[in-house]
C-alpha cells in the first residue's frame, strides 16, 4: 500500500480475461446501445471497456411497447434484444467503436446454440472486437437467452459450442433468476468461458392499478437499477468463492463506493448500466470515485481490494484466490 | 464525434417557476389537473432546440415545499428515479432561455414544480430528430390538453412563415390556462378553442369534432396544407382519419411512449411502424407478422402519419 507522499495516484487499470482496462468500469450491454448515442454526453475513451447492446445474427425487431418501466430505485424493461443484426453491427459500429482505444465487449444472443457459435465464428478475427460476451440470460425473450442459461447443461453446450468457434475471450454473462448461480458459473467455466458477468435482470413485474393489467406489454421484464444492487452484490461473493475466472460484478451500481464493494466480494472489474439512463457520465463519475476512495484508503492497484471481503461462506478465503492471474498486488 | 444530433447536459438555472393560472371561468375546475411552467437559462439547448424536441430533466426529489400537490406520506420512496422527458415549450434564443409546461402528474413531475427561481435542473437536451417539418403552405395546428405543450414553439415558429391556424382543445374551463399563451401569438390566421364542458367563449366539444371545418378552411380547396397534432392516442388517431381522407394533407404527429434513456440506447420506447428503417428491416421468424419499430426518442417524438402503423399504436 502507498505511504509516501510522492507516490503516484492509485493505479486503476486492470486485466481480465487478457484484457487489459484502464479502469475496472465498464458500460452493460443494452444501456449504451452501441455507443455512438452517448457520442458527445461522455468521453468514450476514458471507459473502462465498452459492451455493446446484444446483438444476433439476423436483426431482431425487440418486444412490443410498453417496454419500459420506473420502479421505486429500478427499472423495469422488456426490450426484446431489439438490435439491427451482426452485420449491421460489422459494417456500421464497429468501425467508429474500435476507433476509441477501448476494448469493444460484443454481447451475443441466439435462438438456439448453433445461432451462438455462428455468431462466435462470424466475430473471431473481426478487427477491433475485443472479447464476446455470451447472453444466456435475458428474460424477456422467448427463445434464447435465459431458456439456455437457466439449465447448467444446457448453458455449459452452449458454451463448448462457442469455444469451439473463436479464440477469443469469452465472457458468460449469468441470470439471477436461478437457485445455484455458483453451480451455473462452475458449469461455464468448465465448458471454456474465461470469465463470467453478473447479474442479468431479476425477473420483475408492474401493474397499472387503473387499467387493471400488468403494464409491460409482455406483462413481466427484467429489474434493474439500484433496487437489485444488494442481490446481485450477494451473487458475485456466491460465483468469485465458486470460480477461479475473473467475475465482472454489475447490478445497480450508482457510486464509486458501490463498485468498491462489488471489487471486495470479488468482481475484478464493474459494469455500470442502468445509472447511464440518468447520469450518462456515470462510468467515468464512478471510476474518479474508485480512485478517490483508492487514495483515501491507500490502495495502490484496484487488485488489492478484489475479493477482499470475500472469505467464502465458510469463513475462509477460497484457495483459488492465489491461482488468479488477473489478480494484481495481492 | 459523429454524433448526429448533439445534446447538451449542465445544470440549467430556474428563471421562473410557476403554477399555471389562466382565465379560470367562474366554478372552474380541471379535474384536479395542475399544470406548471418553468422557465430555465440553458442558453445552449435554447439556440439548438426545434419545435418537437424535448428536453431530459432530472427531477429533485419530492417533498419540496412550494405546494406540491403530490402526498409525500403515500409516496414510494425511490421516486421518481429517471429523467423526465419534458417537450420544448418555447425557446427564446436571445434571451437563453427555454419554457417547459408540464402536467403534475406523480413524483417526477411534483419535484419540478418545486424548484424554485435559483435552483438548477440537471438537464440533457435538446433530444429527438428534428422535430416538425416547417413547410411554406398553410398550416394547422392541433392540440389537446397537455398535448398543446410542444404546439406553442412550433406556431410561434410556423407563423414566421405563413398562413397559421391553431385548434385547441381542453377538458375543462380550469385547464384554458393552457390555451392562453397561443392568445398571445402574434400572426396567428386563426385561434379556435373547443372545450367539452363548453365554457363561455369556446367551441363545446372536442378538437375532433371541430377538426374538418378547420381542413376545410385551410386551404381553398381544403387539399393542401400540413397538419401538426399532439394529444391523447385516441384524439391523434382521429385526426388521421381525417387527414388521411383528403389527399395533398401532410401531418405530423408528436408521440408519446415511456423512455428511459432518451437517447436511442436502451430501444424502451418503442412505437410500431409500417415499414423498417434502412438495415433495421426485421427479418422475422414469421416474415410479415412481426412489427416493425422505431423510437420516440431517436426517430421521434414526430412522426409522418404516414409512417406509423396506427392500427398497432
Amino acid at each position: 500500500m502507498n505511504s509516501g507522499t510522492l507516490l503516484p495516484g492509485p493505479d486503476l487499470s486492470v486485466t481480465v480475461a487478457g484484457l487489459r482496462l484502464r479502469t475496472p468500469v465498464m458500460t452493460a450491454s443494452g444501456a449504451f446501445g452501441y455507443g455512438r448515442e452517448y457520442a458527445g454526453l461522455l468521453d468514450l475513451s476514458g471507459l473502462g471497456a465498452i459492451v455493446v447492446k446484444g446483438t444476433s445474427l439476423e436483426p431482431w425487431s425487440g418486444n412490443p411497447p410498453p417496454r419500459t418501466v420506473e420502479t421505486a430505485a429500478g427499472l423495469l424493461n422488456s426490450i426484446g434484444l431489439e438490435n439491427p443484426g451482426v452485420e449491421c453491427f460489422l459494417e456500421n459500429d464497429l468501425p467508429w467503436l474500435s476507433g476509441l482505444g477501448v476494448p469493444i465487449i460484443v454481447n451475443v444472443v441466439g435462438r438456439t446454440a448453433a445461432e451462438y457459435a455462428a455468431l462466435a465464428r462470424r466475430l473471431d478475427g473481426a478487427p477491433g472486437v475485443s472479447a464476446l460476451e455470451a447472453n444466456i440470460s435475458c428474460p424477456n425473450v422467448k427463445e434464447g437467452g435465459l431458456a439456455f442459461g437457466a439449465d447448467p447443461a444446457v448453458a455449459g453446450d452452449l458454451v463448448t459450442g462457442m469455444r469451439r468457434a473463436t479464440r477469443l475471450p469469452l465472457i458468460v454473462k449469468l441470470t439471477p433468476n436461478i437457485t445455484d448461480v455458483a453451480a451455473l458459473a462452475r458449469r461455464v467455466v468448465e465448458a471454456g468461458a474465461d470469465a463470467v458477468s453478473l447479474i442479468n435482470t431479476l425477473v420483475g413485474m408492474a401493474i397499472d392499478p387503473e387499467a387493471g393489467r400488468p403494464i409491460l406489454a409482455r406483462g413481466t421484464g427484467g429489474l434493474s437499477g439500484p433496487a437489485v444492487k444488494p442481490v446481485a452484490l450477494a451473487m458475485v461473493y456466491r460465483v468469485a468463492a465458486a470460480v477461479t475466472v475473473p467475475v465482472i460484478g454489475m447490478g445497480g451500481i450508482w457510486t464509486g463506493r458501490d463498485a468498491v464493494e462489488f471489487l471486495m466480494a470479488g468482481a475484478s472489474a464493474v459494469a455500470v448500466g442502468t445509472a447511464l439512463f440518468v447520469d450518462p457520465e456515470a462510468p467515468l463519475r464512478i471510476a474518479r470515485e474508485i480512485g478517490d476512495f483508492m487514495a483515501g484508503q491507500g490502495y495502490g492497484k484496484v487488485g488489492e481490494m478484489v475479493g477482499l471481503a470475500n472469505t467464502g461462506f465458510c469463513g475462509r478465503r477460497p484457495e483459488s484466490w492465489a491461482d488468479r492471474p488477473d489478480q494484481e498486488g495481492r | 464525434m459523429t454524433n448526429e444530433r448533439q445534446a447538451w447536459r449542465g445544470l440549467a438555472r430556474v428563471l421562473a417557476s410557476r403554477r399555471l393560472e389562466g382565465p379560470v371561468a367562474e366554478g372552474g375546475d380541471s379535474g384536479g389537473r395542475v399544470y406548471h411552467h418553468l422557465t430555465l437559462l440553458a442558453p445552449e439547448v435554447a439556440a439548438a432546440a426545434v419545435p418537437g424536441q424535448f428536453v431530459h430533466v432530472l427531477c429533485p426529489p419530492r417533498g419540496g415545499a412550494g405546494g406540491a400537490p403530490y402526498a409525500p406520506a403515500s409516496a414510494t420512496p425511490g421516486l421518481p428515479f429517471l429523467r423526465r422527458p419534458l417537450s420544448v415549450h418555447d425557446a427564446d434564443q436571445a434571451r437563453g432561455t427555454v419554457g417547459l409546461l408540464f402536467w403534475v402528474k406523480g413524483p417526477g413531475t411534483a419535484g419540478l414544480a418545486a424548484a424554485r427561481p435559483g435552483d438548477r435542473l440537471d438537464v440533457v437536451g435538446p433530444l429527438g430528430n428534428g422535430g416538425f417539418p416547417l413547410g411554406l403552405g398553410p398550416a394547422l395546428v392541433v392540440g389537446g390538453g397537455i398535448g398543446l405543450a410542444p404546439l406553442l414553439f412550433l406556431a410561434r415558429r410556423l407563423a414566421r412563415r405563413g398562413r397559421v391556424t391553431v385548434l385547441a382543445g381542453v377538458a375543462q374551463a380550469g385547464d384554458l390556462a393552457l390555451v392562453e399563451p397561443f392568445r398571445r401569438l402574434k400572426d396567428l390566421a386563426g385561434l379556435i378553442v373547443t372545450t367539452e364542458d363548453g365554457s363561455p367563449g369556446t367551441v363545446p366539444g372536442t378538437v375532433v369534432a371541430a377538426l374538418p371545418e378547420s381542413l376545410d378552411g385551410l386551404s381553398p380547396d381544403g387539399l393542401s396544407g400540413a397538419v401538426y397534432a399532439c394529444g391523447p392516442g385516441p384524439m391523434l388517431r382521429a385526426v388521421w382519419d381525417q387527414v388521411s381522407a383528403r389527399p395533398g394533407l401532410t401531418a405530423w404527429f408528436s408521440v408519446e411512449e415511456r423512455l428511459a434513456c432518451g437517447v436511442g440506447a436502451c430501444r424502451g420506447c418503442a412505437i410500431p411502424v409500417r415499414t423498417g428503417p434502412a438495415g433495421e428491416t426485421a427479418s422475422p421468424p414469421d416474415p410479415g407478422r412481426a412489427p416493425d419499430y422505431r423510437l420516440v426518442c431517436r426517430d421521434g417524438p414526430v412522426f409522418d402519419g404516414n409512417l406509423l402503423d396506427w392500427e398497432a399504436l
